[in-house]
Protein backbone atom coordinates (compact mmCIF):
# COMPACT_ATOMS: atom_id res chain seq x y z
CA UNK A 1 0.00 0.00 0.00
CA UNK A 2 1.44 3.38 -0.99
CA UNK A 3 2.17 6.11 1.55
CA UNK A 4 -0.49 8.28 -0.11
CA UNK A 5 -3.13 5.57 0.43
CA UNK A 6 -2.02 5.08 4.03
CA UNK A 7 -2.33 8.83 4.58
CA UNK A 8 -5.76 8.78 2.92
CA UNK A 9 -6.98 6.03 5.26
CA UNK A 10 -5.65 7.94 8.26
CA UNK A 11 -7.38 11.08 6.96
CA UNK A 12 -10.60 9.07 6.66
CA UNK A 13 -10.36 8.00 10.29
CA UNK A 14 -9.41 11.42 11.64
CA UNK A 15 -11.87 13.19 9.36
CA UNK A 16 -14.90 11.14 10.33
CA UNK A 17 -13.98 11.28 14.04
CA UNK A 18 -13.52 15.05 13.72
CA UNK A 19 -16.79 15.62 11.88
CA UNK A 20 -18.80 13.53 14.32
CA UNK A 21 -17.10 15.27 17.24
CA UNK A 22 -18.10 18.67 15.83
CA UNK A 23 -21.63 17.57 14.93
CA UNK A 24 -22.23 15.86 18.28
CA UNK A 25 -20.96 18.89 20.19
CA UNK A 26 -23.17 21.21 18.15
CA UNK A 27 -26.13 18.85 18.61
CA UNK A 28 -25.70 18.77 22.38
CA UNK A 29 -25.26 22.55 22.47
CA UNK A 30 -28.40 23.11 20.40
CA UNK A 31 -30.34 20.82 22.73
CA UNK A 32 -29.11 22.90 25.67
CA UNK A 33 -29.95 26.13 23.87
CA UNK A 34 -33.44 24.84 23.09
CA UNK A 35 -33.87 24.03 26.76
CA UNK A 36 -32.41 27.12 28.39
CA UNK A 37 -32.17 29.96 25.84
CA UNK A 38 -35.83 30.93 25.87
CA UNK A 39 -37.02 34.34 24.75
CA UNK A 40 -38.30 36.69 27.44
CA UNK A 41 -41.96 36.32 26.52
CA UNK A 42 -41.63 32.50 26.51
CA UNK A 43 -40.26 32.59 30.08
CA UNK B 1 -1.45 47.56 -45.47
CA UNK B 2 -3.53 47.70 -42.26
CA UNK B 3 -6.16 45.46 -43.77
CA UNK B 4 -3.49 42.96 -44.74
CA UNK B 5 -2.12 43.03 -41.19
CA UNK B 6 -5.58 42.20 -39.80
CA UNK B 7 -5.84 39.26 -42.17
CA UNK B 8 -2.43 38.18 -40.98
CA UNK B 9 -3.72 38.07 -37.38
CA UNK B 10 -6.71 36.01 -38.46
CA UNK B 11 -4.39 33.68 -40.34
CA UNK B 12 -2.10 33.33 -37.29
CA UNK B 13 -5.11 32.49 -35.11
CA UNK B 14 -6.40 29.86 -37.50
CA UNK B 15 -2.91 28.44 -37.83
CA UNK B 16 -2.66 28.24 -34.04
CA UNK B 17 -5.48 25.67 -33.91
CA UNK B 18 -3.81 23.28 -36.33
CA UNK B 19 -0.25 23.44 -35.08
CA UNK B 20 1.25 21.85 -31.97
CA UNK B 21 -1.26 21.56 -29.11
CA UNK B 22 -3.65 24.07 -30.67
CA UNK B 23 -6.26 21.33 -31.06
CA UNK B 24 -6.59 21.33 -27.27
CA UNK B 25 -7.85 24.91 -27.46
CA UNK B 26 -10.44 23.79 -29.97
CA UNK B 27 -11.54 21.11 -27.50
CA UNK B 28 -11.85 23.77 -24.80
CA UNK B 29 -13.98 25.97 -27.05
CA UNK B 30 -16.27 22.96 -27.44
CA UNK B 31 -16.23 22.39 -23.65
CA UNK B 32 -17.18 26.05 -23.16
CA UNK B 33 -20.02 25.64 -25.62
CA UNK B 34 -21.16 22.47 -23.86
CA UNK B 35 -21.20 24.24 -20.47
CA UNK B 36 -23.29 27.07 -21.91
CA UNK B 37 -25.65 24.51 -23.48
CA UNK B 38 -26.01 22.60 -20.20
CA UNK B 39 -26.61 25.85 -18.32
CA UNK B 40 -29.14 27.37 -20.67
CA UNK B 41 -30.85 24.42 -22.34
CA UNK B 42 -30.73 21.91 -19.48
CA UNK B 43 -30.87 24.38 -16.58
CA UNK B 44 -27.76 22.90 -14.88
CA UNK B 45 -26.54 25.54 -12.36
CA UNK B 46 -26.91 28.25 -15.04
CA UNK B 47 -25.62 31.03 -12.81
CA UNK B 48 -22.20 29.39 -12.65
CA UNK B 49 -21.90 27.14 -15.67
CA UNK B 50 -22.83 29.93 -18.11
CA UNK B 51 -20.08 32.36 -16.96
CA UNK B 52 -17.64 29.45 -16.76
CA UNK B 53 -18.57 28.34 -20.27
CA UNK B 54 -18.12 31.75 -21.89
CA UNK B 55 -15.00 32.30 -19.77
CA UNK B 56 -13.56 29.02 -21.08
CA UNK B 57 -14.10 30.29 -24.63
CA UNK B 58 -12.54 33.68 -23.85
CA UNK B 59 -9.36 32.27 -22.30
CA UNK B 60 -8.86 29.62 -24.96
CA UNK B 61 -9.07 31.84 -28.02
CA UNK B 62 -5.61 32.13 -29.56
CA UNK B 63 -3.50 34.97 -28.09
CA UNK B 64 -6.35 35.86 -25.69
CA UNK B 65 -5.93 39.26 -24.06
CA UNK B 66 -8.00 38.15 -21.05
CA UNK B 67 -5.13 36.08 -19.68
CA UNK B 68 -1.37 36.41 -19.52
CA UNK B 69 0.66 39.55 -19.21
CA UNK B 70 0.85 42.37 -21.74
CA UNK B 71 4.10 44.06 -22.75
CA UNK B 72 3.33 46.97 -20.40
CA UNK B 73 3.05 44.59 -17.44
CA UNK B 74 -0.74 44.72 -17.13
CA UNK B 75 -2.55 41.41 -16.61
CA UNK B 76 -5.48 40.02 -18.56
CA UNK B 77 -8.69 40.72 -16.65
CA UNK B 78 -9.75 37.11 -16.10
CA UNK B 79 -6.31 36.10 -14.90
CA UNK B 80 -6.23 39.13 -12.60
CA UNK B 81 -9.65 38.25 -11.16
CA UNK B 82 -8.47 34.70 -10.52
CA UNK B 83 -5.20 35.75 -8.90
CA UNK B 84 -6.73 38.41 -6.67
CA UNK B 85 -10.13 36.89 -5.93
CA UNK B 86 -9.25 33.21 -5.58
CA UNK B 87 -5.54 32.46 -5.57
CA UNK B 88 -4.32 35.24 -3.28
CA UNK B 89 -7.05 35.27 -0.65
CA UNK B 90 -9.90 32.88 -1.51
CA UNK B 91 -12.01 36.02 -1.13
CA UNK B 92 -14.65 35.15 -3.74
CA UNK B 93 -15.71 31.72 -2.40
CA UNK B 94 -15.58 33.03 1.16
CA UNK B 95 -17.69 36.09 0.40
CA UNK B 96 -20.19 33.84 -1.36
CA UNK B 97 -20.54 31.97 1.93
CA UNK B 98 -21.90 35.13 3.56
CA UNK B 99 -24.70 35.14 1.01
CA UNK B 100 -25.35 31.41 1.42
CA UNK B 101 -25.45 31.75 5.21
CA UNK B 102 -27.96 34.61 4.92
CA UNK B 103 -30.17 32.46 2.67
CA UNK B 104 -30.32 29.42 4.97
CA UNK B 105 -33.02 28.97 7.57
CA UNK B 106 -31.55 26.56 10.13
CA UNK B 107 -34.94 26.37 11.91
CA UNK B 108 -35.87 22.83 10.75
CA UNK B 109 -32.49 21.62 11.98
CA UNK B 110 -32.58 23.49 15.28
CA UNK B 111 -36.02 22.09 16.08
CA UNK B 112 -34.80 18.57 15.30
CA UNK B 113 -31.08 18.47 16.24
CA UNK B 114 -30.76 14.70 15.61
CA UNK B 115 -30.40 15.61 11.95
CA UNK B 116 -26.90 16.95 12.64
CA UNK B 117 -25.71 13.33 12.64
CA UNK B 118 -26.69 12.89 8.99
CA UNK B 119 -24.77 16.03 8.08
CA UNK B 120 -21.71 14.25 9.46
CA UNK B 121 -22.33 10.75 8.12
CA UNK B 122 -22.93 11.88 4.54
CA UNK B 123 -19.41 13.34 4.34
CA UNK B 124 -17.91 9.84 4.39
CA UNK B 125 -17.88 9.77 0.58
CA UNK B 126 -15.32 12.59 0.61
CA UNK B 127 -12.79 10.50 2.52
CA UNK B 128 -13.53 7.28 0.64
CA UNK B 129 -12.92 9.14 -2.61
CA UNK B 130 -9.61 10.49 -1.31
CA UNK B 131 -8.51 6.88 -0.73
CA UNK B 132 -9.82 5.84 -4.15
CA UNK B 133 -7.96 8.72 -5.83
CA UNK B 134 -4.65 7.62 -4.30
CA UNK B 135 -5.26 4.17 -5.82
CA UNK B 136 -5.47 5.91 -9.22
CA UNK B 137 -1.97 7.26 -8.62
CA UNK B 138 -2.79 10.83 -7.52
CA UNK B 139 -0.56 12.19 -4.78
CA UNK B 140 -2.12 12.75 -1.37
CA UNK B 141 -2.73 16.49 -1.75
CA UNK B 142 -4.39 16.13 -5.16
CA UNK B 143 -6.43 13.17 -3.90
CA UNK B 144 -7.66 15.22 -0.92
CA UNK B 145 -8.71 18.04 -3.24
CA UNK B 146 -10.54 15.59 -5.52
CA UNK B 147 -12.40 14.10 -2.54
CA UNK B 148 -13.88 17.48 -1.63
CA UNK B 149 -15.95 17.36 -4.83
CA UNK B 150 -18.10 15.04 -2.70
CA UNK B 151 -18.85 17.92 -0.35
CA UNK B 152 -21.39 18.93 -3.01
CA UNK B 153 -20.37 22.44 -2.13
CA UNK B 154 -18.74 24.49 -4.90
CA UNK B 155 -17.12 27.24 -2.80
CA UNK B 156 -15.63 24.70 -0.36
CA UNK B 157 -14.26 22.61 -3.25
CA UNK B 158 -12.66 25.72 -4.80
CA UNK B 159 -11.18 26.88 -1.54
CA UNK B 160 -9.72 23.52 -0.52
CA UNK B 161 -8.32 22.81 -3.99
CA UNK B 162 -6.75 26.26 -4.11
CA UNK B 163 -5.20 26.11 -0.63
CA UNK B 164 -3.79 22.65 -1.40
CA UNK B 165 -2.35 24.16 -4.59
CA UNK B 166 -3.48 21.32 -6.82
CA UNK B 167 -3.08 21.68 -10.58
CA UNK B 168 -6.43 19.87 -10.86
CA UNK B 169 -8.36 22.95 -9.70
CA UNK B 170 -10.24 23.55 -12.99
CA UNK B 171 -11.39 19.94 -13.33
CA UNK B 172 -12.45 19.89 -9.69
CA UNK B 173 -14.49 23.06 -10.08
CA UNK B 174 -16.24 21.89 -13.22
CA UNK B 175 -16.98 18.51 -11.61
CA UNK B 176 -18.25 20.09 -8.37
CA UNK B 177 -20.72 22.38 -10.10
CA UNK B 178 -21.79 19.93 -12.80
CA UNK B 179 -22.61 17.18 -10.33
CA UNK B 180 -24.45 19.57 -8.01
CA UNK B 181 -26.74 20.17 -10.94
CA UNK B 182 -27.08 16.42 -11.44
CA UNK B 183 -28.21 15.69 -7.87
CA UNK B 184 -31.79 14.88 -9.07
CA UNK B 185 -30.34 12.11 -11.23
CA UNK B 186 -27.46 10.85 -9.07
CA UNK B 187 -29.23 10.63 -5.71
CA UNK B 188 -32.30 8.55 -6.67
CA UNK B 189 -29.98 6.07 -8.38
CA UNK B 190 -27.68 5.82 -5.33
CA UNK B 191 -30.55 5.61 -2.82
CA UNK B 192 -32.33 2.86 -4.74
CA UNK B 193 -29.10 0.85 -4.78
CA UNK B 194 -29.15 0.46 -0.99
CA UNK B 195 -32.81 0.65 0.06
CA UNK B 196 -35.89 -1.50 -0.35
CA UNK B 197 -39.29 -0.13 -1.31
CA UNK B 198 -40.50 -0.91 2.22
CA UNK B 199 -37.69 1.21 3.70
CA UNK B 200 -38.44 4.07 1.33
CA UNK B 201 -42.04 4.01 2.53
CA UNK B 202 -41.21 4.50 6.22
CA UNK B 203 -43.21 7.44 7.51
CA UNK B 204 -41.79 9.99 9.91
CA UNK B 205 -43.95 12.25 11.99
CA UNK B 206 -42.98 15.89 12.11
CA UNK B 207 -43.58 17.72 15.36
CA UNK B 208 -41.50 20.86 15.14
CA UNK B 209 -40.60 22.49 18.42
CA UNK B 210 -40.52 26.26 18.45
CA UNK B 211 -37.01 27.68 18.30
CA UNK B 212 -36.37 30.82 20.31
CA UNK B 213 -34.76 33.90 18.77
CA UNK B 214 -31.94 33.59 21.32
CA UNK B 215 -31.17 30.10 20.09
CA UNK B 216 -31.21 31.26 16.48
CA UNK B 217 -28.78 34.07 17.34
CA UNK B 218 -26.50 32.00 19.56
CA UNK B 219 -26.36 29.08 17.11
CA UNK B 220 -24.08 30.68 14.48
CA UNK B 221 -21.75 31.97 17.18
CA UNK B 222 -21.55 28.58 18.92
CA UNK B 223 -20.96 26.70 15.64
CA UNK B 224 -18.14 29.08 14.70
CA UNK B 225 -16.43 28.60 18.05
CA UNK B 226 -16.80 24.79 18.13
CA UNK B 227 -15.71 24.26 14.52
CA UNK B 228 -12.88 26.76 14.97
CA UNK B 229 -11.56 25.00 18.06
CA UNK B 230 -11.67 21.49 16.58
CA UNK B 231 -10.64 22.34 13.01
CA UNK B 232 -8.97 25.79 13.07
CA UNK B 233 -8.59 25.90 9.30
CA UNK B 234 -12.35 25.69 8.94
CA UNK B 235 -12.92 28.90 10.84
CA UNK B 236 -12.95 31.19 7.82
CA UNK B 237 -15.35 28.88 5.96
CA UNK B 238 -17.65 28.28 8.91
CA UNK B 239 -17.24 31.81 10.23
CA UNK B 240 -18.32 33.49 6.98
CA UNK B 241 -21.25 31.08 6.56
CA UNK B 242 -22.36 31.75 10.11
CA UNK B 243 -21.78 35.51 9.79
CA UNK B 244 -24.29 35.51 6.94
CA UNK B 245 -26.71 33.53 9.06
CA UNK B 246 -26.28 35.89 12.00
CA UNK B 247 -27.11 38.82 9.70
CA UNK B 248 -30.35 37.00 8.87
CA UNK B 249 -31.32 35.90 12.36
CA UNK B 250 -30.49 38.97 14.42
CA UNK B 251 -33.45 40.83 12.82
CA UNK B 252 -31.61 44.11 13.36
CA UNK B 253 -29.78 44.20 10.03
CA UNK B 254 -32.46 43.38 7.51
CA UNK B 255 -30.93 45.59 4.83
CA UNK B 256 -27.56 43.88 5.16
CA UNK B 257 -29.19 40.45 5.23
CA UNK B 258 -31.15 41.20 2.07
CA UNK B 259 -28.04 42.60 0.37
CA UNK B 260 -26.05 39.48 1.30
CA UNK B 261 -28.78 37.19 -0.03
CA UNK B 262 -29.27 39.04 -3.30
CA UNK B 263 -26.80 41.68 -4.47
CA UNK B 264 -23.67 40.26 -2.82
CA UNK B 265 -24.40 36.62 -3.75
CA UNK B 266 -25.28 37.59 -7.33
CA UNK B 267 -22.24 39.82 -7.83
CA UNK B 268 -19.86 37.23 -6.45
CA UNK B 269 -21.47 34.49 -8.53
CA UNK B 270 -21.00 36.48 -11.73
CA UNK B 271 -17.35 37.22 -10.99
CA UNK B 272 -16.61 33.76 -9.55
CA UNK B 273 -17.75 31.92 -12.67
CA UNK B 274 -15.58 34.09 -14.92
CA UNK B 275 -12.61 33.93 -12.54
CA UNK B 276 -12.72 30.15 -12.41
CA UNK B 277 -12.43 30.00 -16.17
CA UNK B 278 -8.91 31.46 -15.92
CA UNK B 279 -7.82 28.03 -14.79
CA UNK B 280 -9.56 26.30 -17.70
CA UNK B 281 -6.70 26.83 -20.10
CA UNK B 282 -6.33 24.04 -22.62
CA UNK B 283 -2.82 23.03 -21.64
CA UNK B 284 -4.00 22.32 -18.08
CA UNK B 285 -7.49 21.01 -18.74
CA UNK B 286 -7.31 18.71 -21.77
CA UNK B 287 -5.75 15.79 -19.98
CA UNK B 288 -6.60 12.21 -19.00
CA UNK B 289 -6.50 13.30 -15.36
CA UNK B 290 -9.52 15.56 -15.98
CA UNK B 291 -11.55 12.56 -17.09
CA UNK B 292 -10.46 10.57 -14.02
CA UNK B 293 -11.27 13.52 -11.73
CA UNK B 294 -14.76 13.76 -13.25
CA UNK B 295 -15.26 10.02 -12.64
CA UNK B 296 -14.02 10.21 -9.06
CA UNK B 297 -16.21 13.24 -8.41
CA UNK B 298 -19.25 11.29 -9.52
CA UNK B 299 -18.20 8.42 -7.25
CA UNK B 300 -17.85 10.86 -4.34
CA UNK B 301 -21.45 12.03 -4.76
CA UNK B 302 -22.70 8.44 -4.88
CA UNK B 303 -20.60 7.39 -1.85
CA UNK B 304 -21.83 10.40 0.16
CA UNK B 305 -25.46 9.57 -0.51
CA UNK B 306 -25.00 5.88 0.23
CA UNK B 307 -23.11 6.67 3.47
CA UNK B 308 -25.96 8.89 4.70
CA UNK B 309 -28.58 6.26 3.85
CA UNK B 310 -26.63 3.41 5.46
CA UNK B 311 -26.08 5.48 8.60
CA UNK B 312 -29.84 6.01 8.91
CA UNK B 313 -30.35 2.25 8.48
CA UNK B 314 -27.74 1.64 11.18
CA UNK B 315 -29.53 3.97 13.61
CA UNK B 316 -32.81 2.22 12.82
CA UNK B 317 -31.37 -0.98 14.31
CA UNK B 318 -31.60 0.68 17.74
CA UNK B 319 -34.88 2.54 17.31
CA UNK B 320 -38.35 1.19 18.11
CA UNK B 321 -41.00 0.89 15.38
CA UNK B 322 -42.68 4.22 14.81
CA UNK B 323 -39.50 6.13 15.67
CA UNK B 324 -37.40 4.87 12.80
CA UNK B 325 -35.84 7.14 10.20
CA UNK B 326 -36.75 6.86 6.58
CA UNK B 327 -33.22 6.04 5.31
CA UNK B 328 -33.63 8.37 2.35
CA UNK B 329 -33.43 11.30 4.79
CA UNK B 330 -29.82 10.29 5.52
CA UNK B 331 -29.02 10.78 1.85
CA UNK B 332 -30.05 14.43 2.16
CA UNK B 333 -27.11 15.05 4.50
CA UNK B 334 -25.06 16.49 1.64
CA UNK B 335 -24.55 20.16 1.00
CA UNK B 336 -26.54 20.56 -2.23
CA UNK B 337 -29.28 22.71 -0.69
CA UNK B 338 -32.21 22.65 -1.27
CA UNK B 339 -32.00 20.28 -4.24
CA UNK B 340 -31.24 17.20 -2.19
CA UNK B 341 -34.14 17.77 0.21
CA UNK B 342 -36.51 18.21 -2.74
CA UNK B 343 -35.26 14.99 -4.33
CA UNK B 344 -35.97 13.05 -1.12
CA UNK B 345 -39.44 14.58 -0.82
CA UNK B 346 -40.20 13.68 -4.43
CA UNK B 347 -38.96 10.11 -3.98
CA UNK B 348 -40.98 9.67 -0.78
CA UNK B 349 -44.18 10.90 -2.46
CA UNK B 350 -43.54 8.59 -5.39
CA UNK B 351 -43.50 5.57 -3.05
CA UNK B 352 -46.38 6.77 -0.86
CA UNK B 353 -48.32 9.89 -1.80
CA UNK B 354 -49.05 10.68 1.85
CA UNK B 355 -45.47 10.48 3.08
CA UNK B 356 -44.15 14.03 3.54
CA UNK B 357 -40.46 14.00 4.42
CA UNK B 358 -39.58 17.49 3.23
CA UNK B 359 -38.92 19.12 6.61
CA UNK B 360 -36.85 16.18 7.88
CA UNK B 361 -34.87 16.21 4.65
CA UNK B 362 -34.38 19.99 4.88
CA UNK B 363 -33.00 19.52 8.41
CA UNK B 364 -30.51 16.91 7.19
CA UNK B 365 -29.70 19.03 4.15
CA UNK B 366 -28.76 22.17 6.11
CA UNK B 367 -26.78 19.96 8.50
CA UNK B 368 -24.95 18.78 5.38
CA UNK B 369 -24.11 22.39 4.62
CA UNK B 370 -22.34 22.65 7.96
CA UNK B 371 -20.86 19.15 7.64
CA UNK B 372 -19.30 19.83 4.25
CA UNK B 373 -17.70 23.05 5.43
CA UNK B 374 -16.33 21.31 8.53
CA UNK B 375 -15.05 18.44 6.35
CA UNK B 376 -13.25 20.96 4.14
CA UNK B 377 -11.72 22.58 7.21
CA UNK B 378 -10.63 19.23 8.64
CA UNK B 379 -8.93 18.34 5.35
CA UNK B 380 -7.10 21.68 5.36
CA UNK B 381 -6.03 21.07 8.96
CA UNK B 382 -5.05 17.39 8.74
CA UNK B 383 -3.50 17.05 5.25
CA UNK B 384 -0.55 19.45 5.85
CA UNK B 385 0.09 17.75 9.22
CA UNK B 386 0.16 14.28 7.67
CA UNK B 387 2.55 15.59 5.03
CA UNK B 388 4.74 17.06 7.75
CA UNK B 389 4.37 20.59 6.39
Amino acid sequence: MSIATQNALLLMLLGMVGIFAVMLLIMVTVNLLNKFAKDKEEK
Amino acid sequence: MDILQHFSFLWDSLLFFVTGDGWKNLVMLAVGGLLIYLALAKDFEPSLLMPMGLGAIIVNLPFSGAIGEAADGSQGIIEWLFKVGIEASEALPLLLFIGIGAMIDFGPLLSNPKMFLFGGAAQFGIFLTVAAATLFGFDFKDAAAIGVIGAADGPTAILVANVLETPLLPAIMVAAYSYMALVPIIQPFAIKLVTTKKERMIRMTYNPKSVSRRTRILFPIVVTVIAGLIAPKSVSLVGFLMFGNLLRECLKLDNLSQTAQTALANLITIVLGLSISASMKAEKFVDLNTVIVMGLGLAAFVFDTIAGVLFAKFLNLFLPAGKKFNPMVGGAGISAFPMSARVIQKMALKEDNQNHLLMHAVGANVAGQIGSVVAGGIILTVVPKLLGA
